[in-house]
């Protein structure tokens, strides 16, 4: 197990690694990037400002592990826009991400388990019809319309929810609904294959041989090696929602760090940018490196290997 | 189950479950999902090949005297105009006709340069192991770490937007699912006898690769093409929507949303429309993938 | 000698595609307390689906007929699945083919043991412990008592099928029932399997239903024997009798198959049975 542990977090490490040194040199995409944060408008002489100012002026690799030190000191620059601290800006966002992404999450899932679990109970059956066509739809709905669309019901028309903002918990509701409907396709059909293969598995037959009755089987039995797959998926998915909430924010106006960065993108603010992007990869790469210990807890064969 | 003039009275049925019709029911499904997602998929590839020939306006032709011409189902239409105009009196038909160009064109190419990279990389990992292997794994883990979204955002913001920059943003940013498949597959069969014959007759690993293992791989990879191709339709839409994918004039759906955004209070139908367009041509990706995928027996976890 | 199952013309039949599969085709035996029955037959020959069906874990699609199907006097086949689970793990129990997937992975040997006695018999788990520990002690699992906590993929193929024993055995049944138990073993462990099964069958007096393709664990283990051909019973009879002087073409085929020490020429070819005169006698 500590064996196990320890890999897993070298690997972590690593990832979150070659994750920081990309999202350095996002910067470097356009050429020069004293040019691109003067702004179209801004002389030579603006550019040679910023150059000095946030020190593009050194060798690359130096640059790099002034920004990884100071990252890791919890420093990630300064924005030149709000001329503030970097990760102040972020911990000011931040929240209204976080609230608007495991809110989702957690929708998703409570619906997506029950119906994928009794979808597989009766293939073909009504219910798994309807849990098909929940998936279906919703792996082809674009969720920034499906927000216009809601918004113009629900706020427009029958004038039930506030149409923009999170001034209070009701502004959340609609975009919640559009991003868990978006989570919830993946998780349903994994849980429902996981679960119909988990129900012809021998360890099943022996069960029923036991004597015991379909719920014990199912949920003691069935589940708990039918959510094995399922963990590893639920923590990319709670990733693609902290940071595909991006188009969400900005459909609800939300102030969160997605609307933020797509903002910062718009008027070349790159330290805001660059701090972003590490922190959602990094919150991606420890997600899914709890998925793992989660699975090594559930599956005794992980916890020795 | 009992027939009623057995002469055996106690013959009674222990398994009361019904047989269920269920490979009918799937053989059905899979066909018709391929038909109805191919049949929606070829019109609209049709549509948009044939762009010039259905569309009596240019696309981006202004026309500020046709303002907010309504389509004709509502009340006060222009029937020189089907679908009616946007806010710069653009004709919306052709406008909707001319985004498929995009969403398809753009759809299409970013898949084949990421199933270039992705399927390389899957091929070279499998089949070599070791210390590659790892390396290449890695590579996926540090991709799939990388909020693809944001980054694809920020690359053609800072590249500056145009069809190639986003083509090769997004083929950079979507390779992972071919590289994942490609690599479990070659690992699969590379340790099989024929491809150890083929070693034996002096068969050089480039060789091996695309002659033996590649014909292999080729259904599981057309499935995940389709699905992926799904995705980049959705992406490009969500990165035109935010201003930073598709340019205006050009019409692409999620451009056109966006524009029609303003008038959401009053014009509902301005973003209905697009919107749908996006909705049917995703839908019939999917579709005709899902059913593709069942009918070669591939598994692909989406 | 008190009957604990009765089997008159049972039937299988599995509905496909291709019309409907006839897996047995109305077969009867029965089975006294501390009784060895073998069915013997190859692979489709229905023997498994027979076993399966008499505890209502065939598949889901397959239709189970039967004139009689009694455990120890109670009408299996008219009972509601609750009362068939009542049944299950307690008056029969059933070990399967291939140990290495039997047993659930993410529980605990205990607890996978445990379960069923707590349910049916309602004891508290630590008596049901005491009563696992005996049994694995029983069938040969050192430190037990240890043991018990550990997950299946702890353990060897044997050890796996000799805890499977013991869960089967936790409710005290009146009939165990042996799907090729040894099948997936290592011909070593073979044997020692074998050799347990019959001893505690012995001990505990349990009628035993042991479905096999092998004419060895017959001559090891059965006081009878069905052969099973194409979905019906083509001879039965004690077990030295049919392995004496097997009466149908197939029976003498297959122990004619079996190579013998001293008796079979080293390098000849073993005998193979012809499908197409079976058929063409079981038609006349």
């Amino acid at each position: 197990m500590l064996r196990f542990l320890l890999r897993r977090l070298l690997v972590a490490l690593l990832v979150a690694l070659a994750v920081s040194s990309i999202s350095f040199s996002l910067a470097y995409l356009s050429g020069d990037p004293a040019i691109a944060i003067a702004g179209s408008g801004g002389s030579a002489q603006d550019a040679e400002l910023v150059r000095q100012l946030y020190g593009f002026d050194r060798p690359i690799f130096v640059q790099y592990a002034d920004w990884i030190f100071q990252a890791l000191q919890g420093n990630l620059g300064t924005s030149y826009y709000f001329s503030m601290p970097v990760s102040q800006i972020i911990g000011e966002r931040i929240p209204v991400t976080l609230i608007l992404g495991t809110a989702s999450f957690a929708v998703a899932l409570l619906v997506a388990l029950p119906l994928g679990i009794l979808a597989a109970l009766k293939p073909n059956g009504l219910l798994d019809r309807i849990a098909l066509l929940i998936a279906v739809s919703g792996q082809a709905v674009p969720s920034f319309w499906l927000g216009l669309i809601l918004i113009v019901i629900f706020g427009v028309w029958l004038n039930l929810v506030p149409i923009s903002g999170a001034d209070s918990w009701s502004g959340f509701i609609l975009p919640v609904v559009v991003l868990s409907y978006y989570a919830l396709p993946a998780l349903m059909r994994l849980m429902r294959a996981s679960m119909i293969d988990v129900l012809q598995a021998n360890y099943v037959r022996t069960a029923r041989s036991k004597g015991l009755g379909m719920p014990t089987v199912i949920l003691r039995h069935a589940l708990r090696n039918a959510v094995l797959p399922l963990v590893s998926v639920a923590a990319v998915q709670l990733g693609i929602l902290l940071s595909g909430s991006i188009v969400i924010e900005s459909v609800f106006a939300l102030n969160g760090l997605g609307r933020l960065a797509w903002e910062s993108l718009l008027r070349s603010d790159l330290a805001v940018v660059q701090g972003i992007i590490l922190i959602l990869s990094l919150v991606y790469v420890m997600l899914t490196t709890l998925a793992d210990l989660i699975n090594a807890w559930l599956d005794p064969r992980i916890r020795e290997a | 189950m009992t027939t009623l003039n057995t002469p055996i009275a106690a013959i009674t049925a222990i398994s009361t479950e019904a047989a269920p019709r269920r490979p009918h029911w799937i053989k059905r499904c899979r066909q018709n999902s391929i038909l109805i997602g191919g049949g929606i998929l070829l019109l609209m590839t049709l549509v948009a090949l044939c762009a010039p020939l259905l569309s009596s306006y240019d696309p981006t032709l202004q026309n500020l005297d046709a303002r907010y011409s309504l389509p004709f189902w509502m009340e006060g239409t222009d029937p020189a105009h089907l679908l009616g105009t946007d806010h710069l009196g653009r004709d919306y038909l052709s406008r909707l006709i001319y985004g498929a160009r995009i969403s398809l064109g753009i759809g299409f190419s970013v898949v084949l340069v990421a199933a270039l990279i992705g399927t390389s990389l899957g091929l070279l990992a499998g089949y070599f192991g070791g210390k590659v292997d790892m390396l290449i794994s890695f590579l996926i883990t540090t991709r799939l770490s990388l909020p693809i979204v944001l980054v694809a955002l920020a690359a053609v913001a800072l590249r500056g937007a145009s069809l190639t920059t986003l083509v090769t943003v997004l083929g950079l940013l979507v390779w992972d699912q071919f590289a994942i498949v490609a690599r479990s597959g070659t690992l699969a069969i590379r340790h099989q006898e024929y491809i150890r014959a083929a070693r034996a007759t002096g068969a050089s690993h480039l060789r091996i690769m695309l002659r033996e293992i590649l014909p292999n791989l080729r259904s599981t990879l057309i499935v995940i093409a389709t699905l992926e191709m799904a995705n980049v339709i959705l992406l490009e839409s969500a990165l035109s929507f935010l201003g930073l994918g598709v340019r205006p004039p050009t019409p692409s759906w999620g451009l056109m949303i966006a524009e029609g955004r303003d008038s959401i209070l009053f014009d509902a139908w301005l973003i209905a429309l697009p919107g749908g367009m996006l909705c049917l041509l995703v839908l019939a990706v999917n579709l005709f993938g899902d059913g593709l995928r069942d009918l070669t027996g591939t598994e692909v976890k989406r | 000698m008190s009957k604990v199952l009765e089997v008159n013309n049972l039937r299988v039949d599995i509905p496909t595609e291709q019309g409907t599969v006839h897996a047995v085709k109305g077969i009867s035996f029965s089975l006294n307390q501390g009784e060895t029955l073998c069915l013997v037959g190859e692979s489709g020959s229905g023997k498994s689906m027979t076993a399966l069906s008499i505890v209502g874990l065939q598949t889901p699609r397959a239709r189970v007929t039967a004139e009689r199907l009694e455990l120890l006097g109670k009408p299996l086949n008219s009972l509601s699945q609750r009362q068939l689970n009542q049944l299950r793990g307690k008056d029969v129990a059933i070990i399967f083919q291939d140990p290495m997937t039997a047993l659930n992975p993410t529980l605990t040997i205990e607890r996978q043991m445990t379960e069923g006695v707590m349910r049916h018999e309602g004891v508290r788990r630590q008596d049901a412990r005491t009563r696992a520990i005996d049994l694995l002690n029983k069938v040969g699992i050192p430190q037990a008592t240890e043991r018990l906590y550990q997950y299946p993929h702890q353990f060897s193929g044997g050890q796996r099928q000799r805890i499977m024993i013991a869960m089967a055995l936790m409710g005290k049944p009146s009939l165990l029932i042996a799907d090729e138990p040894t099948t997936a073993l290592d011909v070593t462990i073979q044997a020692q399997i074998l050799d347990l099964i019959r001893t505690l069958a012995t001990e505990l007096d349990f009628a035993l239903l042991m479905i096999t393709h092998d004419f060895g664990v017959v001559a090891a283990m059965a006081d009878r024997v069905s052969v099973m051909y194409g979905g019906k019973i083509v001879e039965s009879g004690p077990a030295c009798e049919v392995l004496k002087s097997p009466q149908h073409p197939y029976t003498q085929g297959l122990i004619a198959c079996i190579p013998v020490p001293g008796r079979t020429t080293p390098g000849s070819r073993l005998p193979v049975i012809d499908h197409e005169k079976l058929a063409v006698k079981e038609l006349s």
